[in-house]
């Protein structure tokens, strides 16, 4: 069998023995899961080393015109990409082990994992842009099983998951038949599109949706936070957080650099930093507002994708770098949060921000890698966020973007604000009084925790590692690493200075914010009294989610419409669709009486404009 | 095989006389009856496909005298449909019909509805074609209302009126080709209509058979008895309502006759594809409404038979070059394929669910994932497989559908068949948050599987759904090649009267 095959194939094949372990005995399914993925991992390490690595074989011919080639390209971009999704593959299959036991959930869990990862590499390495459609497809697929086999309200979520990255697959089948009818060929190797006609613009258009669905990107963002609740924070972790993010925006970048020709600067590459931009500022500012752990994260992981858009749509080459890298520090960091998330969940039993606080003394070891991964996400140095944020800002400024530049940096100062609140509802603020015997959870679900809290340190400590090990040659010689780590393009207009002051605006903002909404806060250990009562201890415990009550209450009565529209879904296309469906199918439904007669007249009418058409034609 | 061909209407119209007799003597009878007569013809059908074409003179009586039989690709592979899916139907009655009285008359009926399909696939003779179309409709206006409730009377009722208009459009159109050409059979009639042209009266005829065929295919604005007529039906009636007799009775003789007899013809492509495109469209949306399971699945009937209808639409432009031409009619073939797999598999799982909840209420349902595993997931596979979700046979059928349609130029169709694609999508994840996943209700807390004689043409068909999809090259070179030469080639039709 062919070396590319195995990513694939393994994980299909170890994929279906789950099936048939009942479900007392899942911990088997998922040490046998284990074993097959840490094997393609090791695969994969040995596949980074290749440079350059094809396979090909026809299918078949459809109708005996049109040829579909399985073909394969390994690739550095395609590797690099494999390599992670099968180490978060490792990570959240061993955290699995023991975020599901005690829990009813069946074997199969470990089945679509599994065949997740086949699907997402079967992805990657594809060349062909019908058979990537298909693993696309399959992946929805996967994720739409997963999130079934969560808790309450799973239903609906899935359903809503569903259609959006199915009206987004949608697009992408349009834009593929394009290509393939309009330029002959779906081998994205050689594809290079001019978008100076329509044709190539609809295309594109097409396959973006189908990118920034998949990365969870406004206007497609709405299933990240609608499957957030009821799915388990392992899936959370792995696959909006993670893989969704690898893959979609790898496909982005294949489009941006590969199969099209987008000119820095043009309509096109406006349009996308716009999305970019948009997602970071209104996303992070819905996460403000939010009282459920996993909701609230599952905001800041749509607002992170307007940055890797930003920086892969400017086409600025530093900037693209940038995006990229940031790709891969959100996969760490937001596993992170989301795996903090579960362990929450597991031990606690609920995520609501109100019924939360004081944890940081009993479940250390998660305080301090959810500590480790907030920073990240915020952008402060040293972590990895900071590196990746910083590139796209001089990005930024190179392509003289002012707009965009500040809504990035104002969008990390939001993140910073927000998880300040995240910090203290967990693992400061005071300790509700229910919270007893709470314990740090095991160490198959620590351990990957710690890892990706470790990785979080040293790609931002050392970023020249995996900037030049997996980033850099993905852009070819676009760009090149100075002696102090930073990286500069051949351009090289670089100014440090006006970055540098941004972000400190940036975070003083935050830390403004902060103070003004800690003025609110009152923390005491006394019963306090009021009009002759002792008021019970619970009732004026001031949980952090009222942090920035603020920014909806007092700012000012428009923007507060609008989170409360924000909040009920009104600006969610899912929603404002379904009623404009919803209206049609009325009228629809109302034609249809049930009266024989007016059948009957249809059939009549029908035939007479028949009759006419045919023979007076 | 040759000698045999007359067996496939023969054998159920005999036993369907046969079974009303025997069973005053032994009830038990009729399953074993049934059972082995379409398990028989099941067997024949798929032999059949390894034949080559050939046609029969009943009787020995030559053209254009006596009755005459054809076997190309084309019929072969309804055959095919019709039998299978007739013979997993009976499968899924042994248990299910029990539910009901008078079973030895569901089963003569059923017989009957199978023996009329056969013989309309089968003839060579229009006139002959209208007999056996009127047997299977009666059949079926009997078998929709087989429950004699008020609902299904009604539903009976309004769908054999609207089935006598068609009918009576069909006969009709018969007597004005006859006096045209002076034959009733088909291959001397298109040797005839070619000297004759397509001419006031001929277009006329088209007109009424658009109305007539297209009214048993349910194409929009002629579909209204549908959504009545196909849920009221004991679940596998509506499971061979929808997934094989709109196909045998409506598309299947527009096929034969607008490619064979008629000729193809750019005007009357376009209409196709026009009321193939509104029946997509119309049925999708109004599928996404509905709150009762069968009737959800009747709609969206509507909305798959606009895709083989727009796709065969196509196919009749002389214009579009041959490869699209091709590419069109392998997906409409595919896709009926596909369509009476995946059609009868939801129906009969909405039977198995009422079997056992006695509901068929969407918002009663619910979490029976973990009380019907088999079922449930033979459910979901056929959703996604309609949906038109990879790796199924659906994607395939509807990926070379829109190929076609993209690739004549047709970007708006395309498009709409994208759409619909979507929309199929919405009210199938619909039906699965409904049905399958979501809390379960208390009162099914002691909901138990299917019956074993239920669960398995379920999951034979679940394995059709996934093996037609994967198994696509096999089954373009197997089943399809034949089908679509035979399509296109209108000589070839005409030589039969004289060769066989």
């Amino acid at each position: 069998m062919h070396e590319l095959l195995y990513p694939i194939i393994v994980p299909a094949i170890a994929g279906i023995i789950p099936i048939f372990i009942p479900r007392k005995g899942k911990m088997v399914a998922g040490i046998i899961s284990l074993a097959a993925v840490a094997w393609v991992f090791v695969r994969a390490l040995s596949l980074f080393g290749l440079w350059e690595l094809a396979y090909n074989v026809r299918l078949f011919t459809i109708a005996g015109i049109y040829p579909i080639d399985f073909s394969l390209r390994l690739y550095h971009f395609s590797a690099f990409i494999l390599l992670f999704i099968m180490f978060f593959g490792l990570l959240i299959i061993l955290y699995s082990l023991g975020f599901l036991r005690g829990k009813d959930t069946s074997s199969t869990y470990y089945t679509f994992i599994l065949w997740t990862l086949s699907a997402s590499a079967g992805a990657v390495l594809t060349d062909n842009l019908l058979v990537l459609l298909v693993f696309w497809e399959i992946l929805t697929l996967l994720l739409y099983f997963l999130v079934n086999m969560g808790g309450e309200g799973h239903e609906k979520a899935a359903a809503k998951c569903f259609t959006i990255l199915g009206f987004s697959d949608a697009a992408m089948l349009l834009g593929v038949l394009l290509i393939w009818l309009n330029y002959g060929t779906l081998s994205m190797s050689q594809l290079s599109i001019a978008t100076g006609d329509t044709m190539g613009v609809i295309a594109f258009v097409a396959l973006f949706i189908g990118a920034i669905a998949k990365a969870g990107a406004m206007p497609l963002h709405s299933w990240v936070p609608a499957i957030a609740v009821p799915t388990h924070p392992p899936v959370m972790a792995f696959l909006p957080a993670a893989l969704d993010k690898l893959l979609g925006i790898y496909l982005l970048a294949r489009l941006v650099l590969d199969i099209f020709i987008i000119q820095t600067g043009s309509a096109l590459s406006l349009m996308m930093m716009t999305v970019g931009a948009a997602t970071i500022i209104f996303a992070v500012m819905m996460a403000l507002v939010q009282h459920n752990l996993k909701k609230l994260l599952s905001f800041h992981a749509v607002s992170q994708v307007g940055y890797m858009i930003l920086g892969v749509g400017s086409g600025i080459p530093i900037a693209i770098i940038g995006g990229l890298f940031h790709m891969l520090n959100n996969a760490i960091y937001k596993g992170g949060l989301f795996l903090a998330a579960g362990a929450v969940e597991k031990r606690v039993g609920t995520t609501e921000l109100d019924k939360l606080g004081g944890l940081a003394g009993l479940m250390p070891i998660t305080f301090v890698t959810t500590l480790i991964a907030a920073l990240s996400i915020s952008g402060v140095p040293p972590f990895n966020g900071f590196v990746s944020k910083w590139l796209v800002y001089q990005g930024m400024l190179e392509g003289n973007y002012m707009i965009f530049l500040v809504a990035a940096i104002f969008g990390s100062a939001l993140t910073l604000a927000s998880f300040v609140k995240v910090i203290h509802s967990l693992f400061l603020g005071r300790k509700p009084d229910g919270l007893k015997d709470i314990k740090e959870v095991d160490f198959s679900m620590q351990f990957p925790m710690i890892l990706l809290a470790l990785l979080c340190i040293l790609f931002g400590v050392m970023a020249r590692l995996p900037l030049e090990r997996f980033i850099l040659p993905i852009v070819g010689g676009g760009a090149v690493m100075t002696a102090n780590g930073v990286v500069e393009t051949t351009q090289g207009l670089w100014n440090p200075g006006l970055a540098t002051i941004l972000i400190i605006i940036g975070i003083i903002v935050g830390l403004v914010i902060y103070a003004l909404s800690r003025a609110r806060t009152t923390r005491t250990d006394e019963n306090i009294w009021i009009g002759g009562n002792i008021m019970d201890s619970e009732e004026i415990r001031i949980p952090g989610t009222h942090f920035y009550k603020t920014v909806t209450d007092d700012l000012n009565p428009v923007f507060t419409g609008a989170f409360r529209d924000g909040e009920k879904g009104a600006m969610d296309g899912y929603n404002i669709i379904g009623g404009l469906g919803g209206a049609l199918v009325k009228v629809l439904r109302a034609m249809h009486d049930g009266i024989l007669s007016t059948y009957l007249s249809w059939v009549v009418i029908g035939l007479g404009v028949l009759a006419f058409i045919l023979m007076f034609h | 095989m040759q000698q045999y061909y007359p067996l496939f209407t023969a054998i159920p119209l005999a036993i369907a006389f046969v079974n009303l007799l025997i069973t005053k003597i032994n009830k038990r009878a009729g399953d074993y009856l049934a059972l082995i007569a379409t398990g028989v013809l099941a067997y024949m059908s798929i032999k059949m496909l390894f034949v080559g074409p050939f046609s029969y003179h009943v009787g020995g009586h030559l053209p254009p005298w006596g009755i005459l039989l054809v076997s190309d690709g084309l019929s072969s592979l309804m055959l095919v449909v019709i039998n299978v899916i007739a013979f997993l139907s009976i499968i899924f009655s042994l248990k299910y019909m029990t539910t009901y009285t008078a079973k030895p008359k569901y089963y003569s009926l059923f017989l009957l509805m199978v023996g009329g399909m056969n013989g309309v696939v089968i003839t060579g003779d229009l006139f002959n074609l209208y007999v056996f179309l009127e047997i299977a409709s009666i059949a079926s206006y009997a078998l929709v209302g087989f429950g004699c409730e008020k609902e299904e009377l009604e539903a009976s009722f309004k769908y054999m009126i609207l089935g006598g208009v068609a009918s009576t459009g069909v006969l009709f159109g018969i007597a004005f080709l006859y006096s045209i050409t002076g034959t009733l059979n088909m291959p001397d009639m298109a040797m005839q209509l070619e000297l004759v042209g397509i001419n006031r009266a001929v277009a006329f005829v088209i007109a009424l058979f658009v109305m007539g065929f297209g009214l048993k295919a349910s194409s929009v604005p002629f579909h209204a008895w549908l959504p009545d007529a196909h849920p009221s039906a004991p679940a596998p009636i509506s499971a061979m309502l929808s997934g094989v007799l709109i196909k045998a009775l409506g598309v299947y003789t527009i096929m034969r006759i607008m490619f064979h007899v008629i000729g193809p013809n750019p005007l009357v492509s376009s209409i196709m594809m026009f009321l193939g495109a509104l029946s997509m469209v119309v049925g999708g949306l109004l599928a996404i409404g509905q709150e009762d399971f069968k009737r959800m699945l009747a709609y969206s009937s509507i909305s798959q038979i606009g895709y083989v209808m727009i796709a065969l639409g196509l196919a009749l432009n002389p214009g579009i070059g041959m490869m699209t031409k091709a590419l069109a009619i392998v997906g409409a073939l595919f896709h009926l394929v596909n369509h009476a797999v995946f059609k009868s598999l939801l129906f009969l799982c909405s039977g198995a669910v009422e079997y056992r909840t006695g509901t068929r209420d969407l918002g009663k349902l619910g979490g029976l994932i973990r009380k019907m595993p088999v079922t449930m997931t033979t459910c979901s596979i056929g959703s996604l497989s309609i949906a038109g979700l990879p790796p199924f046979n659906g994607f395939w059928s509807k990926l070379i559908i829109i190929m076609a349609l993209l690739r004549a130029g047709y970007m708006v169709y395309g498009a709409i068949a994208i759409l619909v694609g979507f929309i199929t999508l919405a009210y199938f994840i619909k039906l699965q948050a409904n049905v399958l996943f979501g809390k379960l209700p208390e009162a099914f807390s002691e909901v138990r599987e299917a019956p074993f004689s239920m669960v398995l043409p379920l999951v034979i068909l679940a394995i059709l759904c996934v093996g037609l999809g994967i198994a696509y090259p096999f089954v373009e070179t197997e089943m399809l090649r034949a089908a679509w030469d035979t399509l296109l080639d209108k000589a070839g039709f005409m030589n039969l009267l004289l060769g066989g």
